[in-house]
């Protein structure tokens, strides 16, 4: 199986590359086209493919992926839950959150669960040190007011 | 040159070298680990700190160029205890398994922990674990916890050999070394990331556990294979040797080698020649040694004789091969190499596998096939064969065949060994003292590491003897005799000694050797 | 008590819809862009006026902006580049955040005019990878201005060529130091590059390059807009009797309240307040009335006040300087009576290793050994001894790396064991205390294993 990208997100990319005098500096953000594009992680497969648009070694791929926390080098679940844990979030009541996550979903943090439904992180400083604890669904900001009995709303609202 | 001050004394070195080189060029040692002067500078493991007048805070000396008026310490207590920091945040998650790591003896974390490190254990902390023993190529073994992360390696495989399979992958201290899922690091140069790895991250398969460094004898010798010369170190222990290692050569190999002339010392222990033989039969070196005068004598008066000479032969082996030839007069001298040619690249490797037809051409012996058929189909009695295994060559083998005697001057128990009525074992480059001129025309000496095997006699030194016994010549004993004959010779040679060829040799200024090079890419050294 | 402060940078934000063109174009953004442009203004004049402004960087180290744009080299025939650095991630600051949600014109305006000052074809917003939504607006405004012609081949009709692309990054703190930026930006891991050279010659791509924080570049259109005067009017300037000054803060910063003030959020103020009364005037003080302990001045990385400290010290580079710690990046972090100081140094530690890029030794090796002989005390197994080694090592960390990521963490770390020494000795003697009177601190299960 040889993975390909959209017509429409060839179209990004082509976008995305003429946008920088050298090639290799778009890297990141193919990068990013493909963990969207084959099911929201980097596969070897993934790697590959973008190195080879992008005209380098699949190891430089593997090599600059696996240095940023965002991109997903394993399968992730459907949802990736991520809690921020830096001081002004922890002052803020995090870990309550990251407990009551662990409990709620039966799984510790780094891990997803057996349904494949979630998967469940903690984050560095997210920049939301103002509205913590902070909690990200696939990306997407919770925050403000963010408590246990908040946490159990939101997971309960998506399909 | 720039002219600056290093700890207090007024020293030299050319304006804009780095201070790591600049400093050893004035016998000063700065500790460094991702150093490596053929690679380029990253900085990373902060072992050269030093102090420099004027700059913010203590800078690294692979990255400070030297400059009229700079001015440099590293024998102040900060440097001090800059270098035992490091040296104990570098042993921090190291596993600390000496006795069974395969570099010990060679380790830098053991050298500076000995002149630097010396502080007492206060660390508590449990140890990041990381995987050991990984199979990573057909030469090379990494133990990731072992790994200092200098990047020496990385920089190797991006910048050397561009085969771009070692990575640094993770962050912070879960960075590894690694290869990409599935890929392995397999290049015709990969054992040199062994090398260069300071510690015990990178080990070589093929050397792994066969014996400990120290008790080995490190001998300065010459690659033979191919016409690149490659300088090398030949480790050997009791007459066995057990690895090369490349011996920084900037105007040959630079600081490396190719995996197939690292692999290529196991030739000298493998399948010797060790005794003379007479009719298949073993015969004392004697008896053996006075059929072949009495052969030559013999012919001498009566029939021919053809001497082949070879490219794998030493220049000083094939120069007394053709003195003998010009002596006996009813001879005829011949050389050709039966050996399939070897891969090329526009690094290292040369397609040419022998280390010494540009000393053949030196000596205006001309390779050819077709001269050294024309000649054995002529009315031969006797062949004389060194150091070529030319039975390989069917063509060559069944003329062989047809004629009375051949008389096989050989290393190891080959083809031509089996095919030879008369067989003398002689010594590789391993234990004789000799020089090989390489690809460029660049002669280079190698040292002999122990004496040959058994019955095994150098080929200089029995051809001396023939000349001394046919001829009434003065007896030539040792390598530097023979270049004194050579100087007369040749007049490429004629200001040359064997000894002050030097460690890197001496470039050949000579048409002959020029045009003798074999058809190959351009050194992209 | 000052409730909303419309200064310079903020002074959009309370507009409907304030991220959209149509509200920067009813605020008159791009106005002054578009007049300079129009007006064929030397650059060198939008240069001099910077400088004269006094504006210094907003994202941590201070630097005048003025004369980092003034080192680019005069006869360097590449390309030059303007990059925005928008990988907030300094724990305790969200600003540039506020910027890219509420005004993202403004930084645009203000891309374009430095752009125009440094002689700049194309510009790269560096946005960190969480930011998504973020990128999405900023992308957004972009757009927009492309299509009204202030962006591209003629921005505003005239010669002046300009590109602006948002750069996400992926997840990396260490993509902030403005060299891991432009490695990044290349295609590469995050790694600081050794200096010299400097960005100024040897920046994105090898070419001369200027970054800038989001908040600086912000303050360029009202300063070429309204004069370097008008900006000065701002904060504190005090010359010595040699006319050299003392204090040049001038202009606004946006602050970042967190931790245990009753109003967390960013407001804009001018520099020179007390930092007592920025707590207590724009963050409604100390949270539940609790009492102050202290005080995170910049980010995390800045070594920490006492509350008596915090009393005195005024919110200017200088005065920040004078108590051994830094303005940073604003993110400013209120500690009450009730933190544990072991907690909250632990926490930190954490952070500073997690995110070190891992290429020096003494920042790979220290920022996690730090953490884990933390990590022990934090569960009541420490000495006294143990403090004196954590001061050793930092001192073998900072300074002797690459980047300065060591000595964010080192510099904190110094500062809490040096000032809050009895509570680490009470914290072990009384055998750990793993929550605060609040309960609520807990502590990483990785820890209390």
């Amino acid at each position: 199986m040889t993975l390909q990208f959209s017509n429409e997100t060839k179209a990004t990319f082509d976008w995305l590359v003429s946008r920088y005098p050298e090639k290799k500096a778009a890297l990141l953000p193919t990068l990013w086209l493909a963990q969207k594009e084959f099911g929201g992680w980097l596969s070897p497969e993934a790697l590959s493919y973008c190195a080879r648009l992008l005209d380098l070694p699949p190891s430089k791929a593997y090599s600059v992926a696996s240095f940023y926390t965002m991109y997903n080098l394993q399968p992730v679940g459907r949802y990736k839950l991520e809690v921020c844990r830096t001081l002004s979030c922890a002052m803020a009541g995090a870990f309550d959150i990251i407990e009551h996550l662990e409990q709620k979903l039966g799984i510790p943090c780094g891990e997803t669960t057996p349904d494949g439904k979630f998967t469940l992180a903690t984050q560095e400083c997210l920049a939301s040190c103002g509205t913590g604890p902070v909690m990200q669904i696939n990306g997407e900001y919770y925050e403000e007011n963010l408590s246990a009995a908040r946490v159990d709303e939101i997971l309960a609202r998506l399909p | 040159m720039a002219t600056f001050t290093l700890d207090g004394k007024t020293v030299s070195a050319p304006d804009g070298m780095n201070l790591i080189e600049a400093a050893a060029a004035n016998g000063v040692d700065i500790p460094h680990y991702c150093y490596h002067p053929g690679l380029s500078v990253a900085g990373n493991c902060r072992m050269c700190l030093c102090e420099v007048e004027g700059a913010r805070g203590p800078q690294i000396a692979c990255s400070q160029v030297v400059r009229d008026g700079l001015v440099v310490k590293t024998d102040t207590a900060l440097v001090e205890k800059m270098r035992k920091g490091v040296q104990e945040f570098l042993l921090l998650n190291h596993p600390i398994d000496c006795p069974i790591c395969d570099q010990a003896g060679e380790c830098r974390l053991q050298d500076y922990y000995m002149s630097y490190g010396q502080y007492d254990n206060r660390s508590d902390v449990t140890k990041v674990q990381k995987q050991k023993a990984l199979d990573i190529g057909p030469l090379v073994v990494l133990d990731q916890e072992r790994c200092i992360l200098c990047t020496r390696c990385v920089r190797f495989t991006s910048e050397v050999s561009q085969s771009h399979e070692l990575i640094v992958s993770g962050r912070g201290d879960t960075s590894v070394i690694e290869t990409f899922p599935g890929m392995q690091l397999d290049n015709p140069y990969s054992g040199n990331v062994v090398d260069i790895c300071p510690v015990g991250a990178l080990t070589s398969k093929d050397f792994r556990f066969k014996m400990r460094v120290w008790f080995m004898k490190s001998v300065k010798s010459v690659c033979t294979g191919c016409a690149r010369g490659c300088n090398i170190f030949l480790d050997e222990k009791d007459a066995v040797v057990y690895r090369y290692r490349p011996r920084t050569n900037l105007a040959v190999n630079r600081y490396w080698i190719c995996d197939d002339g690292r692999l290529s010392y196991r030739r000298i222990n493998d399948n010797r020649l060790t005794s003379a033989r007479l009719r298949g039969a073993a015969v004392s070196f004697r008896d053996v040694y006075d059929h072949l005068v009495g052969l030559l004598r013999a012919e001498r008066a009566h029939g021919s004789v053809v001497l082949v000479a070879s490219p794998h032969s030493s220049l000083e082996d094939n120069f007394l091969l053709r003195r003998l030839d010009r002596r006996h007069g009813r001879s005829m001298l011949r050389a050709w190499d039966a050996s399939a040619p070897a891969t090329a690249d526009n690094l290292l490797r040369c397609a040419d596998p022998t280390p010494n037809r540009a000393g053949l051409s030196l000596l205006d012996v001309e390779p050819s096939r077709a001269s050294l058929l024309a000649a054995l189909a002529g009315p031969v009695q006797v062949a004389v064969l060194m150091q070529n295994n030319l039975a390989q060559d069917p063509e060559i083998a069944e003329r062989l065949r047809q004629l009375p005697v051949v008389v096989y001057l050989g290393s190891h128990d080959d083809e031509t060994a089996a095919l030879a009525q008369v067989v003398i074992p002689v010594a590789t480059h391993a234990e004789k003292f000799g020089s090989f001129v390489n690809v460029d025309g660049r002669v280079q000496r190698f040292y002999q590491a122990f004496e040959a095997p058994g019955d095994a006699i150098s080929e200089s030194t029995l051809l001396a003897s023939l000349l001394h016994d046919l001829y009434q010549e003065s007896r030539v004993d040792d390598v530097e005799e023979v270049w004194a004959l050579m100087r007369q010779e040749v007049p490429e040679l004629a200001t040359l000694s064997w000894y002050g060829l030097g460690d890197e040799g001496v470039l050949l200024e000579s048409t002959r050797v020029a045009s003798s090079a074999m058809p190959n890419v351009a050194s992209g050294v | 008590m000052i409730m909303s402060n419309e200064l310079i940078l903020s002074r959009n934000w309370s507009r409907a819809y304030s991220w959209t063109m149509a509200s920067a174009l009813e605020a008159g953004t791009y106005k002054t862009a578009a007049d300079a442009l129009r007006s064929g203004r030397p650059p060198g004049e939008l240069l001099d006026e910077v400088k004269r402004s006094g504006l210094r960087g907003r994202g941590g180290a201070g630097f005048p902006t003025g004369m980092k744009w003034g080192f680019l080299p005069k006869d360097n025939p590449k390309p030059r580049y303007l990059v925005i650095n928008a990988d907030e991630s300094e724990p305790g600051t969200f600003k540039d955040r506020a910027i890219l949600e509420k005004d993202p014109h403004m930084l645009l305006e203000g891309c374009i005019l430095a752009s125009y000052a440094i002689g700049a074809h194309a510009c790269y917003i560096y946005v960190r990878g969480e930011f998504w939504h973020q990128q999405r607006i900023l992308m957004q405004a972009i757009a927009d201005a492309y299509r009204q012609g202030f962006l591209g081949d003629r921005c505003f009709g005239t010669d002046f060529k300009l590109d602006i692309t948002v750069h996400s990054g992926a997840g990396a703190y260490i993509c902030g130091e403005e060299t891991a930026l432009l490695t990044s930006l290349e295609g590469e891991r995050g790694y600081p590059r050794l200096k010299p050279p400097f960005p100024a010659t040897h920046g994105l791509f090898q070419c001369p390059t200027v970054v800038n924080n989001v908040e600086t570049i912000a303050n360029v259109p009202y300063i070429i807009g309204r004069g370097a005067n008008a900006f000065a009017a701002f904060g504190k300037y005090e010359v010595n009797a040699e006319g050299r000054p003392v204090i040049d803060s001038r202009g606004t910063r946006l602050m970042c309240a967190s931790g245990h003030v009753n109003r967390p959020g960013v407001s804009e103020i001018p520099l020179g307040i007390r930092l007592i009364d920025y707590i207590n005037d724009y963050c409604d003080g100390v949270k539940d009335g609790k009492k102050l302990k202290a005080v995170i001045p910049g980010g995390s990385s800045c070594p920490i006040l006492t509350a008596q400290e915090a009393e005195q010290v005024e919110m200017t580079y200088e005065s920040m300087a004078r108590f051994g710690t830094m303005f940073g990046s604003g993110g400013l972090v209120v500690l009450d009576e009730d933190t544990n100081m072991v907690w909250a140094l632990h926490n930190l530690l954490r952070f500073y290793s997690h995110e070190s890029c891992g290429q020096c030794t003494p920042c790979r090796e220290g920022t996690d050994w730090l953490y884990k002989i933390l990590g022990r005390m934090l569960v009541g197994k420490g000495t006294e001894s143990d403090l004196a080694e954590i001061l050793d090592i930092a001192d073998n960390m900072e300074g002797k790396t690459i980047c300065a990521l060591a000595a964010a963490a080192t510099m904190p770390t110094r500062s809490y064991i040096q000032k809050f020494r009895e509570e680490f000795v009470a914290h072990f003697t009384k055998g750990g205390v793993p929550t605060d009177s609040r309960g609520r601190y807990r502590v990483p299960a990785t820890v209390r294993q």
